[in-house]
């Protein structure tokens, strides 16, 4: 049983069912063939007796023609006396190898044949059908009998006397085991033979078995191989055979639909889709395979965890030596990441355009507001110098403020459109040196309430940020600083490292905001009470600062006591260099700007 | 004494209100409502300061400057840009050494007066000299 599972295992069955069926086709084989031997054995054995046979006769014939019993004894001729004439089935055995008897009726008078104790079976007597032929019927007998418990070929010929009756009989024959010896010996080595050429076969099977498996292993190896590149590639791989059935496929290919390798193989899209999501895939595949190369195609397919991703196919048609398709290949490549960026892509440079055009638009707008403006600003002070009339006076006045007003707005909303149209390059900048350029511009208009202002920032600190924004960012805060300060009051601008932030504030002791103010402070045209009437603002000031402040990644808020206690208003902004943050306020060397 | 002055702005306002504080401030005004203008003015022999716009249609001032360069005709003058904010400034490559100064629409009487009158005294301090 341990041998058969043995073979089993390292033969294959058929080709162990094979080697059985070789062996049994030789055993009948064989055995046909040595029935055939023996037959024809059989057939000679009886021939041999049939010549054996006459030979005797002629032998008797040769010492007599007539034969009679006289006195208890069998005489052939005149005198020739049988009894015990042993010298007359000697010279036949001599002669044909078959032994030989005489009977006198049915009793052996003279014989070669021997008992079991070796002497001659003188006196024994013929029985069987033999004897019925001869002595009943009167006829010869041939063919096989059973002498003295032994089988012989044999013959037997009835003796008659001159009347005809029969009075004894003649046997010629040969025993069986002793004539078939033969053809036991050309058995045994036809057996041998056979036996050798079984030993020969099954000697080949198992080498071809061990050589098979042998290659089986290395087959199974190069596919292990296979199966673990395959698996390994991110995108998903699959194959089909002529049937449209899956017949290999990799991890990714599994995940992408949702289904085991065990579910996939074997199994076409009519098992694993709808009907008509399978017919669709279906035709896609007859195209592939009655196109020559590799198709490529670019589509959307929903992943099995729902995702719905851009692919591209990479599919062919596997073809045999004669060009005739057996199935195809194909491969997945995932594009949606590229397909987002590229979007992406389109959509920044869509909104670049956008932002581009509204800038040129409002440049176009700018200029177009200016320039008729510049009538208005050049003329204006030149009627003023020349009325007298306070009422005229007053109302030019109006006119003057304005024409200020609509400058601010066109300018502010330049300054708008441009910080919001595309994200500024951020690089170290000197935070003290935007704030004290932004100082130099405003001058005028801090000097103007007699506001005095301290820059308070160390000049060693350096933010990463847009120097013209942040200029822009101070000079906005500082304008509204100018605005609302007390009178002849005082504004501080201070920065504190905090972490990987700086945290700037711009503190005024002004009017103060309330709860409201504080959170609508930054909206475009917002404007608190105090400069809801006053012609020179926009109400776009802070909402330019929490732009500029949105560019620089930070965040922008204003704090207040309360009415009449002044207003901070505080940002945050990247540290350049990321060193060491460096807690608690940093050291601040003061500086005040008497304007 | 050179106090010749040139307004170069398509808008006739513009030329206009400038020619009034010119007239108030004893210079003598050439008005040119483009580039060509302008540059016929300069052949005919104008020298002194010239108050350039810089958006103008067909020629713009950064075109005319180029082509006062490339005529010969920049000695002798001194050129101030009227400009709005934000103004396209992809074309002053190379020309801004030609431009003495910049003058940010709108301006008041004082602004222009005191730097024409800069920019006159520039131009006549070497004639002074000589």
């Amino acid at each position: 049983m341990k041998f058969l599972n043995a073979a089993r295992d390292k033969i294959s069955i058929p080709l162990l069912i094979s080697a059985l069926m070789v062996a049994v086709v030789m055993i009948v084989g064989n055995h046909l063939m040595l029935d055939q031997i023996h037959e024809e054995a059989v057939r000679q054995a009886n021939r041999q007796q049939e010549n054996s046979m006459m030979a005797f006769w002629e032998q008797m014939n040769r010492r007599g023609r007539n034969f009679h019993i006289e006195g208890g004894r069998m005489i052939l001729g005149d005198y020739y006396v049988l009894n015990d004439a042993n010298e007359l089935p000697d010279k036949i055995f001599c002669i044909t190898g078959s032994r030989a008897t005489i009977f006198m009726g049915d009793t052996r008078i003279a014989t070669n044949v021997l008992k079991e104790d070796g002497t001659r079976a003188i006196g024994t007597r013929l029985t069987g059908p033999a004897y019925d032929a001869i002595f009943k019927d009167g006829i010869r007998y041939r063919g096989e009998a059973n002498i003295l418990g032994a089988p012989y070929f044999t013959a037997y010929d009835p003796i008659r006397d001159l009347n005809g009756k029969v009075i004894g009989a003649l046997f010629v024959g040969v025993k069986q085991s002793e004539y078939l010896a033969r053809y036991d010996r050309i058995n045994v080595k036809i057996g041998a033979v056979n036996g050798v050429l079984a030993a020969i076969f099954v000697l080949c099977v198992v080498i071809l078995g061990l050589n098979r498996k042998r290659s089986e292993n290395a087959i199974k190896r190069q596919l292990n191989f296979q199966q673990q590149l395959m698996d390994t590639i991110p995108s998903p791989i699959f194959s089909k055979d002529e049937q449209g059935r899956y017949n290999l496929c990799n991890k990714a290919f599994q995940s992408y639909v949702g289904l085991s390798s065990e579910q996939l193989l074997g199994h076409s899209v009519f098992d694993l889709w709808e009907p008509e999501l399978a017919r669709k895939y279906h035709e896609m595949d007859q195209k592939i395979i009655d196109a020559p190369g590799i198709q490529v195609y670019e589509s959307q397919v929903g992943y099995a965890d729902g995702s719905v991703r851009d692919v591209i196919f990479h599919k062919a048609a596997v073809r045999d030596d004669n060009g005739v398709a057996r199935g195809l290949v194909g491969v997945i490549l995932d594009i949606t990441e590229r397909k987002a960026v590229e979007q992406e892509s389109r959509r920044l440079e869509a909104q670049k355009h956008h932002s581009r055009m509204i800038e040129s638009l409002m440049v176009q707008l700018n200029h177009d507001l200016n320039t008729p403006l510049t009538p208005l600003f050049a003329l204006m002070p030149l009627i003023r110098a020349k009325v007298s009339d306070p009422g005229v006076e007053r109302m030019l006045e109006i006119c003057q403020q304005c024409v200020n007003q609509i400058q601010g707005l066109a300018g502010k909303a330049l300054d708008l459109v441009r910080i919001s149209s595309s994200p500024p390059r951020l690089i170290p900048v000197s935070l003290c040196a935007a704030a004290e350029s932004a100082l130099g511009e405003m001058a005028p208009a801090l000097a103007q309430r007699g506001v005095i202002c301290c820059n308070a920032i160390p000049p060693e600190l350096q933010v990463r940020g847009s120097a013209e924004q942040l200029t822009l960012l101070f000079k906005n805060l500082l304008s509204n600083a100018a605005r609302y300060a007390a009178q002849n009051g005082k504004v501080i601008i201070s920065a504190e490292r905090k972490g990987a932030e700086v945290e700037v504030s711009v503190q005024d002791d002004g009017i103060g905001l309330d709860q409201e103010q504080l959170t609508r402070v930054f909206d475009e045209f917002y404007k608190a009470d105090a400069a809801r009437h006053d012609l020179n603002t926009q109400g776009l000031g802070l909402a330019i600062c929490r732009r500029i402040v949105a560019n620089h990644e930070g965040r922008l808020w204003a704090t207040s006591p309360g009415a009449g206690s002044g207003t901070t208003m505080f940002f945050t902004l990247k540290q350049a260099g990321q060193q060491e943050p460096a807690g608690g306020p940093v050291q601040i060397q003061e500086e005040s700007h008497q304007i | 004494m050179n106090r010749r002055v040139m307004i170069v702005d398509d808008n006739e306002y513009v030329r206009a209100s400038v020619d009034i504080i010119c007239e108030s401030a004893q210079l003598e005004l050439a008005s040119a409502s483009g580039g060509p203008e302008c540059l016929e003015q300069l052949e005919a022999g104008f020298r002194g300061v010239i108050l350039m716009d810089i958006m103008m249609p067909d020629m713009d001032g950064w075109d005319t400057i180029r082509e006062i360069v490339d005529r010969g005709l920049y000695p002798g003058n001194v050129i101030v840009m009227l400009t709005g904010m934000g103004e396209p400034d992809s074309k002053m490559e190379g020309l801004q050494e030609y431009v003495s100064d910049y003058m940010t629409k709108p301006f008041s009487p004082d602004e222009l007066l005191d730097s024409v009158e800069y920019y006159l005294t520039l131009l006549n301090a070497p004639a002074d000299h000589e």
